[in-house]
């Protein structure tokens, strides 16, 4: 298990930073924990001078031979990435902000790798939120899901994971068509009140996968949780953590799963 | 009590991973070897239910030829839900009506899960045979290589003991030529195939799906 807080970036805690708290934790799927392997999911999130909030999740592919590592350089790249450049507005610039973004991760990736790389082996997904005092931007390549609550308790969809013909078919960053296939929301933030990003272990626990509708008895409590006043965030994500690495979780779902809570 | 207790967690089916055997049962087959394959089919069965999701993905049919002529011994079915019928050995090799009864199951199969909003991965047509077609057999495996080459399935093929090989090479894809049991290593066979239906029911693939060792065919195939 492990778990996350929010990271200041630059140094400082800005205004936004101070409203949003971040929950974040992840835990080793039991099919890995059998083969041996380790958790291939990361999360990292930022908080910018300016005010942007970052949230960032990212899935290693089991296929992958670096997994782990891809899903790790993918999360801090791309938040470096948004960290040292001016951000976009409209759905078009963020499509090329975000093909340029990814990039530098892949370069990251080749760099990492030396003589040998092949992209297959650094395959991961990437969820991203990029919150500004105005805007939401929900950025998302492969399976896994944005959820946001707006108002009291009504709950949206921010990003539809690409699925192919068959189970298990996704797009990863290290795919040529990954900017392309990656999906782009924009909306308003001024009555967002929760936002969730997970990898794909807990979609089937999360969603009503039939309809693509967020299932409120999954999501309400937990903004609720992330919302506590009365307990730390570190207490809040190692909370967080024994709820995803437990019995009735795995019961469920052997992948690894990483859930990523912001509320204001 | 934490707060997380008051989490519930939607309830969604799983996704389907059907397999399709299609099993040669005719004369040839008569005594050591279909003990063989009834002990294999047996084997794949238990060793499917020791993965709690696999025995809930993995979807088993069973199209016989032989004995009665072509026979649908087993139609889509979850592994928890299966029960091995025994199978008996006598008559011709129908290969070919087996393929075509076998696309049909398939295509059924795939429509239901439409209709019910399931997903489910590629599915797997796997044929076993120790003899060659005794029926006409061109058109049905064109067939099958074409959806094949479409993604529509992936078609394996196995020759035990007796098979003609050239022919089976015929029938399948060219880029998937068949294996040569070893033996009457159907227990090997099943387990390995059973290994190979677990990881495609807990797969997520953007290329290309690792599949165990094959250690039940001979590597001069």
């Amino acid at each position: 298990m492990t778990v996350g807080t929010e990271t200041d970036f630059l140094g400082q805690t800005p205004a936004v930073a101070k409203r949003w708290q971040v929950v974040a934790a992840s835990a080793t799927g039991v099919s890995h924990s059998r083969r041996g392997g380790g958790n291939e999911d990361a999360h990292l999130s930022a908080s910018l001078l300016d005010g942007t909030l970052i949230l960032a999740v990212s899935d290693g592919a089991g296929s992958a031979r670096f997994a782990s590592q891809a899903s790790q350089l993918a999360v801090h790249g791309i938040i470096e990435y948004l960290g040292c450049s001016s951000l976009p507005d409209s759905e078009a610039g963020w499509r090329r902000h975000l093909a340029r973004g990814l990039k530098t991760i892949r370069s990251s990736f080749a760099a990492t790798a030396g003589p040998g790389y092949r992209r297959r082996d650094y395959a991961c997904t990437l969820l991203l939120v990029v919150l500004r005092p105005e805007t939401l931007v929900a950025l998302q390549i492969g399976d896994g899901c944005i959820v946001a609550q707006r108002g009291s308790e009504e709950l949206i969809r921010l990003t539809r994971p690409f699925h192919g013909t068959y189970a298990g078919e996704t797009t990863f960053v290290t795919s040529p068509r990954a900017p392309r296939r990656a999906q782009v929301t924009i909306l308003p933030a001024g009555d967002i009140s929760g936002l969730a990003l997970m990898s794909d272990g807990l979609e089937p626990l999360a969603m009503n996968l039939a309809t693509q509708v967020p299932h409120p008895p999954f999501f309400t409590p937990l903004f609720h949780f992330a919302a506590l006043p009365d307990k730390s965030i570190l207490q809040k994500c190692q909370e967080l953590g024994a709820f995803l690495g437990s019995e009735r979780i795995n019961a469920r779902t052997h992948d690894d799963k990483t859930l990523l809570l912001a509320v204001p | 009590m934490s707060e997380l207790d008051l989490v519930q967690l939607a309830e969604n089916p799983d996704p389907r991973a059907p397999c399709l055997l299609l099993l040669d049962t005719s004369g040839s087959m008569m005594g050591k070897p279909i003990r063989a394959l009834n002990e294999g089919l047996q084997a794949f069965q238990q060793d499917v239910m020791n993965d709690d999701l696999a025995k809930r993905r993995v979807e088993v049919a069973i199209v016989s030829f032989g004995k009665g002529g072509v026979r649908t011994m087993q139609d889509f079915t979850t592994v928890e839900n299966w029960t091995p019928a025994e199978l008996r050995a006598g008559g011709s090799t129908p290969l070919g009506e087996a393929l075509r009864r076998g696309l049909r199951l398939l295509r059924e199969r795939k429509d239901l899960y439409k209709q019910a909003g399931l997903q489910y991965y590629r599915p797997w047509m796997f044929l076993i045979t120790d003899g060659e077609p005794t029926d006409d057999w061109e058109e049905a495996a064109k067939q099958a290589k074409r959806e094949d080459s479409h993604r529509g399935l992936l078609f394996f093929a196995v020759g035990a003991e007796g098979a003609n090989m050239d022919r089976l090479a015929q029938i399948v894809p060219k880029d998937r030529p068949p294996l040569k049991l070893k033996g009457l290593q159907f227990a090997e066979l099943f387990l390995w195939l059973s290994q190979s239906q677990q990881s495609v029911s807990h797969s997520r693939v953007g290329d290309q799906l690792a599949l165990p060792p094959i250690g039940w065919a001979d590597v001069s195939t």
